[in-house]
């Protein structure tokens, strides 16, 4: 308990800085995906056909569907991670972190699934502006969602090295916002990038 | 310390809570998916979907990320930050497209597909040469400017086929027998004008859009036909 209360430092606010650090990097994070997705919104109307059909009419729901659901699981492991520190319960963190990094690498199996099937039907970042804007604004998600699974998968390495560190809250608290930051990015990619991306196209030629 | 600050604060929500928003979230996203394949009018869809996930990005945001229970200046940061966003996001899609958010179809049955990406192709310079495309008889030149080759091929000698992004076309009856093995001349170019991206010369990016939708049968095979004939 000494190595917890060591590391809280005394701030103006009476807020731990790592925790406010967090929010204010999460924040420009809203900039960072909000122009990526601007930016996909503009150009994928104009993007040259693929076999005729929209590029659009390659995105497979059903399948996104499920990684949305995968990853939406998996922020509720987090929360449930999150509360078993704050309950000082060293073995449930564990099992919980362990299940959102699960879930965290089950959705990035789909997403380098889709990507190696969409190269197949010929759509790549550099032959149509639409696979540009897609991979550029899906792939720099995958990316925050490799770095989420590498983050949880420390702790979870950590909380065998050093329990005391490992049951600090703050720690797992700050993980859980990046983790939930990466999910609600996906929540707003999977609505406006397919569910109202693929609606009203015709897309009955077969790809 | 920590914890002492954590009783200053709303206590956190309990387990039950957690669960519950997370029911919540999955039904919601099942009927997003389920509404989905309704035939539902596009821009009622559309305000649909945008609505469901804002309420979910917003149950995230309150419960699972704590908002609702931390301290306010946590809080400004990040709905500062996002409205900021949202702001840019949409100024840049009023200023750069005609906000189709209803009508993502457009591209379907836009005209002329264009390897915009690409700036060295301008399709208004490269159609204001006049090839008699109204009224005269169809010509594979004609076709070959109409429909923008030029924008991408060269030609020597021809105005307007100075692009630099495809292959340069000079010769083709030659090279193009090469190309694969059993293919003659004609069914190689003929190939690569329905299908641009079978095949693709080496050094070539896989961008020709796919033009012969945008052609009478007349009008195909006279581009074939001048393309064969091209020293």
């Amino acid at each position: 308990m000494k190595d917890i209360n060591s590391e809280h430092h005394y701030t103006s606010t009476g807020l731990d800085h790592r925790k406010l650090l967090m929010w204010a990097f999460l924040g420009s994070e809203c900039l960072f995906f909000g122009s990526l997705i601007a930016v996909h919104m503009v150009n994928r109307g104009q993007a040259a056909l693929l076999h005729g059909l929209s590029p659009a009419c390659i995105l497979d729901i059903p399948l996104t569907s499920a990684s949305t659901f995968v990853l939406l699981i998996s922020s509720v492991m987090m929360v449930m991670a999150v509360a078993a520190t704050e309950r000082m319960n060293l073995n449930q963190t564990r099992l919980w972190l362990f299940m959102t990094a699960l879930l965290g690498s089950i959705f990035l199996g789909f997403q380098v699934y889709e990507f190696i099937s969409f190269v197949d039907h010929g759509l790549t970042i550099r032959n149509n502006l639409f696979g540009s804007t897609f991979f550029t604004l899906t792939g720099f998600h995958g990316a925050h969602v490799t770095i989420g699974v590498i983050w949880l998968t420390s702790l979870l390495v950590l909380s065998f090295i050093r329990p005391s560190k490992a049951a600090n809250p703050v720690n797992v608290d700050i993980a859980g916002l990046y983790w939930h930051f990466v999910d609600i990015v996906w929540i707003v990619i999977f609505t406006v990038v397919y569910l109202i991306g693929v609606m009203e196209l015709d897309c009955s030629k077969a790809m | 310390m920590q914890s002492h600050n954590q009783h200053e604060e709303k206590p956190h929500p309990s387990l039950k809570l957690y669960l519950g928003v997370g029911t919540i979230l999955t039904i919601v996203t099942i009927i997003e998916v389920a509404v989905f394949y309704l035939s539902i009018p596009g821009a009622v869809l559309a305000s649909l979907f945008i609505v469901l996930s804002l309420a979910k990005f917003a149950l995230v945001v309150l419960y699972f990320m704590h908002l609702r229970y931390d301290h306010r200046i946590f809080g400004s940061l990040f709905t500062g930050s996002l409205l900021l966003a949202m702001g840019v996001g949409l100024a840049f899609l009023l200023l750069f497209s005609n906000f189709d958010i209803g009508d993502p179809n457009v591209s379907a049955i836009s005209p002329t597909p264009t390897p915009h990406s690409l700036m060295l192709y301008d399709p208004s310079a490269v159609q204001t040469v006049d090839t008699g495309q109204s009224d005269g008889p169809v010509t594979g030149s004609g076709v070959f400017i109409n429909k923008g080759c030029g924008g991408c091929h060269v030609v020597e000698g021809m105005t307007g086929a100075i692009g630099m992004v495809g292959p340069g076309l000079n010769g083709l009856l030659d090279r193009s027998s090469q190309r694969i093995s059993g293919y003659s001349s004609e069914e190689y170019i003929r190939e690569s004008i329905e299908n641009p991206s079978a095949y693709v010369v080496e050094g070539f990016a896989a961008v020709m859009p796919e033009l012969r939708g945008q052609m009478t049968n007349e009008e195909f095979e006279a581009l074939i036909t001048f393309l064969l004939e091209l020293d």
